[in-house]
Formats: structure tokens, C-alpha cells, sequence
């Protein structure tokens, strides 16, 4: 059996016989390979828009401002009210209870509603230099919404009360979100709603901050 | 690699056996001249004292106090019973609010006099201390980022036991983590491989990972009395 001619060394493949080659003219040679490194430039250019894993894990955001009905696939929100308070009273069945802010107290009261099934809604405060903050623990969570059953089919409003520098309140967004569980949806959708505070109006909210908010527990 | 051929022979002059041996010869006198293949000896931590600032990643503690105290001030303890309170203020520079018990995990180990009151990690046989921040004589739990706090961990001392006269702190630190599988971020305690201890074994450990101590605070403990 004769070795293919292309593995013996020094046997060329005879040549078949073709149209005879053109000569590409030397500008059409250079506008090709601009175009070719415009090409690459713009691959790599897009590839800094692609997400980070951190950014696709983070849930679905739907924005809106004040008293605006906001609706995900899992609960609808709006805000209803924003207020400032050095402090906060609880009062309860057989006691009150007191907690003074150690910065100062942003009073968010939410509207919430669930379109199929009963869920607790859990909120947090993402400032302009995107800061969070937990609501705060010295405010009792009996007398906020994050402890409450939010029920299909009618909307519940309560509160959530937030402990923050002054200086942090402009541009402050307040977040609603169902609380995360280690196995659950990948893709939770969450809800931000903006108070409209800028550097002007912040200022004179929170120096005009009751002493003492109260509110039932 | 070959020299390019000169235009009308076929010789070639071997370039990459010299080359090598040049390459293999600056390997071994470098590291020879940077104490060879032995593990580079370990950084001690820094010794510090009283009032002494510790950047620790996740936050920055100022170490203020240790002082024995009975009970029930402050909403801390309960009357009658002795604690060993280490006061410290902490700013957390993350980005996220975080419980005051992150601390207990930040403070590797504390020692009272030289023996060992806090242990961390698996192998750790009490619940180990309490930690709150104190605000206007109330116990709370959080740190919001950027925002200074009173940070107290509070051991209950046996009622027959002396006051110790120190305790030593390792402060171990926290740094912003990328996974590498999954590529995400976290908060993680920075720790270094270390030998198997005996103890390891024991449990059907493959490796041992220890915190790293980024510093070792010294304060002396005050006593207050009733």
C-alpha cells in the first residue's frame, strides 16, 4: 500500500490546476486588518458588561417612589409615610417601652400585599454610597411589619425602624425583600423604594425629629 | 529553540541547553541567597497594650478596658455573680451590618493570666463569652457600617476564683474573600495551614487551619467592687 503523498517528505501533492490567484491590493489589506483589530477591540470591550457572580446573585429589583404601587411576582409594596424620631415608644398591652436612637431613627411605614400566599416581608436601608443597614434591634420587632404575616388579597402597613448617621440619610433607599433561605428561589425579587431625600430635604427632616414616635406593639 | 540557520549551511547551534543550564543556575542561587526551600520563618504578631487601635478587615477595635464587675449593671450579667468584661470600641468598616457576636470570632483567643478562657473552633468545650455593644445602659446586638460602638465580652468568673491580673488578646482579621469555584465574594477569617495536631488526628482531620493573629493586646484587669 503507497503512503499517502502528503506524509513522504519531499513528495509534493501535485497541483491542481485553478483559477489563477489575484493579488489583493494593499489598502484593501489594511482596511481588513482594521476592521479585524476594530473587531477584537469591540469583543473585549463588551465582555466588561458581562455581570459579576456576585452581580447575577444578587434578587430582581423593582423600583418606584413614594406611594407608588410596586408589584413583584411574590408581594407588592409602597411606601406611605417617611418620618425621623430621636426616639421611639412602644406601647404595649401592659407596658411601654422606650429606645432612644443612637444616631437617629428612620421611620419607614410600608404598605405590603401578597398576590398568592401568606409571607413575611423583611425591609433593609441601602444609603447613597450603598451602605446596608439592618433595621435596628433597639426598637422592639413586635412593633414592626418584619414580624407580621402579610395575607393575600388585602394590604397590611406597619413599620420599620432604622438607627442612622444624619449624614447617611440623603439619597437613603428603603429595600423590601423576603427573607433569605439557604435552599430557596435563586432569583428573588425585591423591592426599592426611594423617599426622594435629597441633601436639602434630609436635613430639614431630620432636624425636625420628634423626640418621641409612638407606636402600638 | 535553534539559532535561525546561516544562509547557506545546515548547521545548528545548540541555544537552549546553555540557556537552561543559565536559567537553572539563577534559580538555585537565588533561592540558596533567600534561605533556600525552608518555610519562610513566621511574622510574630505585634505586641500591644491599653488603648491600642487593631485594623482587623472587617473592623477596626480600639481596645479600652478589662475589668472585673459584678452583675447587672448595664443589663449585663446577673447581680451576685463576678464578670470579666473587655471593653472595646468598634467601628465596623463593612459595608453591611453585622451582630456584635461577629467579635467573638474576630478576638481568636483571650487568655486570663496566661490560661486560656475563650477558645474558637471545633474543638471549643464552652459557648464561650457573652457579647453585646452598650448604649445608655442598655444591651444591644448590632454594628452598622461606619458607625462606632461599645463592644463588651463578658466572662462570668467562678465565685471562688481570684480576679485575673491580665488577659492577653489575639486579634485575628477578617478579609473580603473571592470563592474560588463559585467566583463570589464574603467576609472570611484569614487563616494559615498548620501541622496536624495530635488532637486533629484524633477527630479524622486531614489539615489543620489556624487564624492568623494579626496582633496580641495585653491590658491589665481593674476590679471593681460592689
Amino acid at each position: 500500500m503507497a503512503a499517502s503523498p502528503g506524509l513522504v517528505p519531499g513528495a509534493q501533492a501535485p497541483a491542481r490546476p485553478g483559477p489563477p490567484r489575484r493579488r489583493v491590493p494593499l489598502w484593501r489589506r489594511t482596511v481588513g486588518a482594521i476592521i479585524g483589530v476594530a473587531l477584537m477591540c469591540a469583543a473585549v470591550y463588551v465582555q466588561t458588561h458581562v455581570l459579576t457572580v456576585d452581580q447575577r446573585r444578587e434578587p430582581l429589583t423593582v423600583s418606584g417612589g413614594m406611594h407608588q404601587e410596586l408589584r413583584t411576582a411574590h408581594f407588592s409594596a409602597r411606601l406611605e409615610r417617611v418620618e425621623f424620631a430621636k426616639s421611639v415608644r412602644v406601647k404595649k398591652q401592659y407596658a411601654t417601652e422606650d429606645s432612644t436612637a443612637d444616631q437617629v431613627f428612620l421611620i419607614a411605614k410600608v404598605g405590603l400585599t401578597s398576590p398568592r400566599r401568606p409571607i413575611k416581608i423583611t425591609a433593609h436601608v441601602i444609603t447613597a454610597d450603598g451602605l446596608r443597614f439592618e433595621p435596628t434591634d433597639r426598637v422592639d420587632s413586635g412593633a414592626t411589619l418584619g414580624d407580621k404575616w402579610i395575607q393575600p388579597a388585602w394590604w397590611r402597613s406597619g413599620f420599620y425602624f432604622f438607627d442612622l448617621p444624619a449624614d447617611k440619610v440623603a439619597g437613603a433607599q428603603v429595600v423590601v425583600a423576603e427573607p433569605r433561605t439557604l435552599f430557596g428561589d435563586a432569583y428573588m425579587p425585591e423591592i426599592a423604594l426611594d423617599p426622594g431625600l435629597d441633601q436639602a430635604k434630609a436635613r430639614q427632616m431630620v432636624d425636625a425629629a420628634k423626640d418621641v414616635y409612638e407606636v402600638s406593639g | 529553540m535553534t539559532s535561525t540557520p546561516t544562509s547557506g549551511g545546515s548547521r545548528r547551534r545548540p541555544v537552549l541547553l546553555p540557556v537552561l543550564a543559565a536559567l537553572v543556575a539563577v534559580t538555585v542561587g537565588v533561592s540558596a541567597a533567600f534561605g533556600g526551600l525552608e518555610d519562610a520563618p513566621k511574622e510574630k504578631p505585634e505586641l500591644l497594650g491599653k488603648g491600642a487601635k487593631v485594623d482587623q478587615g472587617r473592623m477596626t477595635t480600639l481596645f479600652e478596658d478589662a475589668v472585673v464587675r459584678p452583675g447587672g449593671e448595664d443589663g449585663l450579667g446577673v447581680s451576685g455573680k463576678r464578670y470579666l468584661q473587655i471593653i472595646m470600641r468598634v467601628t465596623n468598616t463593612s459595608e453591611e451590618t453585622f451582630i456584635a457576636e461577629m467579635m467573638n470570632s474576630a478576638l481568636v483567643a483571650v487568655r486570663a493570666d496566661g490560661k486560656l478562657i475563650k477558645e474558637s473552633g471545633p474543638s471549643a468545650t464552652t459557648i464561650g463569652p457573652r457579647v453585646v455593644t452598650i448604649s445608655g445602659g442598655r444591651t444591644y446586638g448590632q454594628l452598622h457600617p461606619g458607625v462606632p460602638a461599645t463592644v463588651v465580652m463578658a466572662y462570668e468568673l467562678p465565685a471562688d476564683q481570684e480576679p485575673p491580673k491580665t488577659v492577653e488578646i489575639d486579634a485575628g482579621a477578617y478579609e473580603w474573600h473571592e470563592s474560588f469555584i463559585y467566583r463570589t465574594h464574603d467576609w472570611l477569617r484569614v487563616e494559615t495551614e498548620e501541622p496536624l495536631t495530635a488532637e486533629d488526628r484524633e477527630r479524622g482531620g486531614t489539615s489543620g487551619y489556624a487564624p492568623v493573629v494579626v496582633a496580641q493586646v495585653d491590658l491589665p484587669v481593674r476590679v471593681e467592687e460592689v
